[in-house]
């Protein structure tokens, strides 16, 4: 090509991208009419869902960055469509790319949530890695709350979600990807996170069944335009923080060591803080969970420093449903009946009596979870799926199978740490 | 136009053709006739006049003619010319002519003598490890700077005038059984077919050696250091010196040799390994790091992480520019003030950093033109660049071209760019000599001295991308 | 400046090369997604069936090198038959090698699209993807084999990313059971995805473009095989991470990688191997387009690709404009109808070359 024409078309090119650039109005975002959401709640409505919003503003001082909430909500007659609505009577463009957490109000949940979660799964707004939870009442009133945890209650959720998930087994967490692979696999079940908000002044004790009834919300909703309601602030997003009841230091915090178990994209069952515990240790390798057991009427706080699991299925004469955990644990702490404390502590080896109440304990819980899911034709175990990967060849005669008519067998095994610590 | 019988007549004809008021035209007898001795004053070496050429003659008692006053003078540098168009270019590139009545040659003494500054360390190459000379505007010295360093029989130097009006001298140099014989017989073939009135800087010769002339990187590697050009003479390299130039141009050019440093070789090679990937790294940052953080806002927000975008949203709030024009403001004004700080005199350089970093910045900031990330942003990617000071004219270009493209279509554009520019540069050739080697076309023996670096000791090849003859530099450790 | 001929010159190395880094980076977006919505975990099945055809083909090309001392295509085809053949073939080629670009491109173009900008950005933004396509196009072969010469580490950097972002989602049984019942849904699923496959038809255009070496076929066939394997398992690590739902995951490298616990902590670190990936993606959709363009010079007897290249160019532009946000009307179109196309150019053509028989001698070899 001659000289001259490349420079021509060079200068063209040059021209065009700097009338693109210097116009610069061209698919882009406007940053400051963009509502980052960083968390997101749905509930029924009495046609469809109301979705509770959480955006993320943020406050800057000289010193440091306070980051500050605002929640906006609206009704439609799916997700989409309320966020089309909240979208066109804010003036704020909705950001989903980072919200991190959904939360499904109680009802909505216990009606069928398989249709939304499905959207969730396909859109490409969401990202498949947000954690998903459902709440013990209302998903707006729980982003509402103020919690002392972080500005932002929904951080503090992810907190207790993920943290907990992470490093102690109390929380089986999940999130878009996994509920929807178990949702819509063979085993057509699945589960995730049962939040509760128990306040400061009963700390430690389930307050699911009041949490939310009992716990006031500061300010009256005040309707912007029917569908829409502009909800008062967690941290306050006009007086830029304290608590939301008028500076009042905010006590409610959240626990997510219940699981909601789902089959067909509905709430079934709801696993204890136990079944929780003995239900991921069967899910995951274990590190740093506390276990309290008690024998003897002596309490021993056991720390599980490692664990094997099994679960497979054995078609003999009768079905079963086999589950084998093997579990090596140390003290974590613990105090005879004199209130004397162990003064070997951690390097103490465990007490027989404590192995057996938790093998004992452990067994129990499992057996008693599993039989309960069974019997209610609930795969939390993954039957079907297991059946598949392991024996194919008679897939289509097995799954024939009722859930109910299979045995469960519990083979659990706990051994103390290190034989040799006994006489260091 | 051969010279007269007649001094008279030969000195019109001189004084016709060398009519400047610097040319001397200085009559004197020699034994029993007259002569003209023809000399530039500003550039002739007086005292050596007197003490090689006047001296020696008065004593003369023969009767004298060019042929033996030739013989009888002090210098190696005299040489008898036949005709007035060499005399006359003789004149000008500052020798002394001189010219017997009855005798139709004329001699050519060579005494020139220039005033130049002294070596000294070449203020765009300072080291804290390793020589420190740096090259002078003085091309003998130049030329006496490399030999003290290469004192082998191979090495060549080969002396090519340049320019029509300047005549500047210009010297190649390289080691005849190391340099590829293709590659020194082009460039001093492309020297000799430059048609200009003048050179007055190596960067004319550059720009006129190369195969393309319009191109988006430099296509010769230069240096202000003897140590410098001695390393890529010895490793295949040629070299070229130009009167008047301090600065040196090393041909074939590869782009990796921006990312080496004399120093790198001088110190611990893990440390030296250390600077090479920073340098690098820099580079990308300085190339993309504004256009990446326009395209990421403009675009691509879920890219930036939770926390920084929430600072971003909260410093851009009321500021009237978009997030490109922003940029490409800050931008201008950083260009504007590098190119101030280079042209300003030393003593208001201070009081210009005061204004352009404290004063604009600041103020803008708080005045709400820019935003706080946007002058850091800026701020690193300017600092991030002079790491490679080498590469600072055609990555500057580039910045503005990456981020017009980001703020135009977004970081699709970008990755777009760089194909384009990948495919420019694999395919942009010199001397035969593809500049992205030996990453494309990939020569892994040449690996040891790329963005990492081996030992010196185990670099006993030289670069095969530069192809030459003798590939072997270092003999294996017998020890 | 080089001559033509030294510009369509490779190196060995380089051919290699091109296999390595532009072969799997075109099958690790949506080729996944496709075929586990035909078989399930048995999607490693049918790629693994695709890459042995291609070897296949990859040996006959091979064959061919020897058995007519590295002729190009052209050549062979107009010595033995006529210049009218040779002509039409090429023709033929040129618009196989249009089509075998245009599920990339589109590929491509809807993950730019739907994903990597926030607000689905104007049509216009993909346009100049024919820019540098053009641009090469004009550049020749040499400078493509360079391009691969520095892919293979973005590539491999690329992927070593995926995998290692991916690994803590990864749930190995997902693929179980690894035997069956023998079935026809791997075969149905290569048939109905054969689009994806058949890139060793591009080693038949570079016959003649460079000098053997030892152990070339080794070299050559060792290449493709291990750019089959990586993508094979990608194909595993890729159903392993998402069993049941992995039908529904269209962008296979941008859902392996969310999940990382590096990227909820921090930034997203995963578009650094999303972006290496897509360098290597855009040379391997330049590939066929420059092949088409070399393919309609030999077969209008042109002396310079400039104009088929403008041509071609401007004709994928304006279908990639046309056929915004319709990846999946295309290639369900293409699948259908188009199959036997692929299949034809792919493989019936190949093996139809074995037929030709030796020539005593060529008149000149290695003749461009």
């Amino acid at each position: 090509m001659k000289t001259r024409v490349k420079h021509r078309i060079v200068i063209i090119v040059a021209l065009i991208l700097s009338i693109l650039y210097f116009s610069n109005d061209f698919s882009l975002i406007d940053i400051e009419k963009t509502a980052i959401i960083v968390a997101m709640g749905i509930d029924k409505a009495d046609e469809g869902v109301e979705i509770t919003t959480q955006i993320g503003i943020p406050q800057a001082t000289d010193q440091a960055l306070d980051n500050q909430d605002t929640l906006i909500s609206a009704k439609g007659k799916t997700v989409m469509d309320a966020m089309e609505i909240l979208s066109k009577r804010s003036g704020w463009i909705p950001k989903l790319s980072f919200c991190n957490v959904i939360i499904f109000g109680k009802e909505l949940a216990s009606d069928d949530i398989s249709v939304i979660v499905d959207h969730l799964l396909a859109s490409e707004h969401f990202q498949n890695s947000a954690l998903l939870a459902v709440c013990d009442g209302k998903a707006r009133d729980f982003l509402s709350t103020p919690t002392p945890l972080d500005a932002i209650s929904s951080f503090a959720i992810q907190k207790v979600i993920l943290e907990n998930g992470a490093t102690s087994s109390s929380v089986l967490d999940t999130n878009i990807k996994n509920f929807c692979q178990k949702n819509y696999g063979r085993d057509k079940c699945g589960y995730m996170p049962y939040i509760r908000i128990i306040s400061g002044d009963a700390k430690g004790q389930d307050s699911s069944s009041s949490a939310t009834t009992d716990y006031e919300i500061e300010g009256d909703n005040r309707p912007i335009d029917g569908l829409i309601d502009v909800l008062p602030l967690a941290e306050g997003s006009s007086d830029g923080g304290g608590g939301g009841g008028g500076g009042e230091t905010p006590t409610a915090i959240f626990d997510a060591s219940k699981t909601a178990v789902f089959k067909g994209g509905k709430i079934c069952d709801i696993l204890t803080e136990k079944e929780t515990i003995a239900f991921n240790l069967l899910s995951l390798p274990a590190d740093r969970v506390i276990i309290t057991v008690q024998a003897d009427g002596k309490n021993s706080a056991l720390e599980i420093i490692n664990s094997r699991h099994k679960v497979w299925l054995d078609y003999g004469v009768k079905p079963t449903l086999n589950m084998k955990l093997i579990l090596t644990v140390r003290i974590a702490d613990g105090s005879d009946e004199n209130g004397e404390g162990n003064s070997l502590g951690r390097r103490a080896t465990v007490d027989k009596k404590f192995l057996k109440s938790l093998e004992k304990d452990l067994s129990d819980t499992l057996e008693g979870l599993a039989k309960r899911q069974l019997e209610s034709e609930t795969d939390l175990f993954g039957i079907r799926n297991l059946t598949y990967k392991f024996n194919n060849a008679k897939y289509e005669d097995y799954k024939k199978i009722p859930l109910s008519n299979y045995q469960v067998k519990t083979h659990i095994h706990v051994s103390s740490r290190d034989k040799t610590d006994e006489n260091t | 136009m051969k010279f007269n019988l007649q001094l008279k007549k030969n000195q019109e004809t001189l004084k016709e053709r060398l009519s400047s008021s610097d040319v001397v035209f200085f009559e004197f007898k020699i034994s029993n006739k007259n002569g003209l001795l023809i000399y530039d004053d500003p550039v002739t070496d007086k005292e050596g006049l007197g003490k090689l050429v006047v001296a020696p003659l008065s004593n003369y008692k023969k009767s004298p003619d060019i042929e033996s006053i030739c013989k009888h003078i002090f210098s190696p540098q005299a040489e008898v010319v036949y005709d007035v168009d060499t005399a006359v270019d003789s004149v000008v590139t500052g020798n002394c002519l001189l010219l017997i009545d009855g005798d139709d040659k004329a001699i050519k003494i060579d005494l020139l003598k220039y005033t130049s500054r002294g070596i000294t360390e070449p203020p765009t190459s300072a080291v804290v490890k390793g020589p420190r000379e740096g090259f002078t505007e003085n091309l003998k010295t130049n030329i006496g700077l490399i030999r003290r360093r290469i004192k082998a029989e191979s090495f060549t130097v080969e002396k090519i005038t340049v320019g029509k009006y300047s005549k500047t001298d210009v010297s190649v140099m390289y080691l005849n059984d190391v340099a590829d014989d293709n590659i020194v017989k082009t460039v001093i073939d492309r020297i000799n077919k430059i048609d200009i009135d003048g050179a007055p800087d190596s960067s004319y010769i550059a720009k006129s050696i190369v195969e393309h002339k319009v191109a988006l990187i430099k296509q010769v590697g230069n240096t202000e250091k003897p140590d410098i050009l001695m390393a890529k003479i010895l490793e295949g390299r040629v070299g070229i010196l130009v009167d008047g130039s301090p600065i040196a141009i090393t041909v074939p050019y590869l782009i990796i040799e921006d990312f080496q440093s004399s120093e790198d070789y001088f110190q611990n090679h893990y440390r030296a390994n250390m600077q090479r990937v920073l340098r690098f790294i820099s580079i990308v940052l300085a190339l993309m790091l504004p256009s990446s953080f326009v395209a990421a806002q403009l675009f691509h927000l879920q890219i930036i992480p939770l926390n920084f975008l929430l600072t971003i949203v909260n410093s851009i709030k009321g500021i009237p520019l978009s997030p490109s024009f922003e940029m490409f403001f800050t931008l201008l004004i950083f260009e504007i003030l590098n190119e101030a700080s280079v042209r300003m005199p030393k003593y208001v350089g201070m009081a210009l950093s005061v204004v352009g970093a404290l004063v604009l910045g600041d103020t803008a900031v708080r005045a709400g033109i820019v935003s706080t990330p946007t002058i850091m942003i800026m701020a690193l990617s300017g600092i991030c660049l002079y790491t490679v000071p080498e590469l600072v004219d055609s990555m500057s270009f580039l910045r503005l071209m990456y981020l017009i493209v980001a703020g135009s279509i977004g970081g699709y554009g970008m990755v777009l760019l760089t194909c384009f520019l990948f495919i420019y540069l694999v395919s942009l050739e010199n001397f035969n000599v593809p500049v992205m080697a030996p990453f494309a076309p990939m020569k892994a023996a040449d690996f040891k001295d790329t963005l990492l670096m081996t030992n010196l000791t185990s670099m006993k090849r030289r670069p095969l991308s530069i192809k030459p003859k003798n590939k072997v530099r270092m003999k294996n450790d017998e020890s | 400046m080089m001559s033509p001929n030294e510009q369509n010159k490779l190196k060995l190395r380089q051919i290699c090369f091109i296999f390595l880094a532009f072969m799997p980076v075109t099958k690790i977006s949506l080729l996944p997604s496709v075929l586990s919505g035909f078989c399930e975990e048995r999607l490693w099945v049918a790629a693994l069936l695709g890459f042995l055809l291609d070897i296949g083909v990859l040996f006959i090309a091979l064959h061919l090198y020897k058995k007519h001392d590295n002729c190009t295509l052209f050549y062979l085809l107009e010595n033995k038959f006529s210049k009218g053949a040779a002509k039409a073939v090429y023709f033929g080629y040129g618009v196989y090698f249009i089509l075998k670009a245009i599920v990339p491109i589109l590929e491509q173009q809807d993950y730019v699209h739907n994903t990597l900008y926030e607000i689905s950005p104007s049509a216009a933004v993909f346009v100049p993807l024919f820019i540098v396509s053009f641009y090469q196009s004009l550049k020749g072969l040499k400078i493509l084999g360079r391009c691969a010469d520095a892919c293979i580490w973005l590539t491999g950097l690329g992927l070593f990313l995926v995998f290692f972002l991916a690994f803590n989602i990864v749930d190995f049984t997902n693929i179980f059971p690894i035997v069956q019942k023998p079935t026809y849904k791997p075969v149905n699923a290569l048939f109905r995805s054969i689009i994806w496959f058949s890139d060793s038809v591009y080693f038949l255009l570079f016959l003649g473009h460079f000098e053997g070496e030892k152990k070339q076929t080794l070299k050559v066939v060792g290449s493709y095989g291990l750019a089959s394997f990586i993508v094979i398992f990608f194909m595993v690590v890729f159903y392993s991470a998402f069993g049941s739902i992995a039908k529904t995951r269209f962008f296979a490298t941008t859902e392996l990688t969310i999940y990382s616990l590096a990227i909820a902590n921090s930034a997203r670190f995963d578009y650094i191997a999303i972006i290496l990936l897509m360098f290597s993606q855009v040379f391997a959709i330049i590939l066929p387009v420059y092949l088409a363009t070399k393919c309609f010079e030999r077969a209008f007897g042109l002396k310079k690709a400039l104009i088929p290249a403008i041509i071609i160019n401007l004709l994928l532009a304006v279908f990639t404009v046309v056929f915004t946000e319709k990846l999946f009307t295309v290639l369900s179109f293409m699948s259908n109808y188009l199959s036997y196309v692929f299949i034809f150019f792919g493989y019936v053509i190949p093996f139809a070359l074995l037929f030709i028989p030796k020539e005593k001698k060529l008149e000149n070899t290695s003749k461009a």
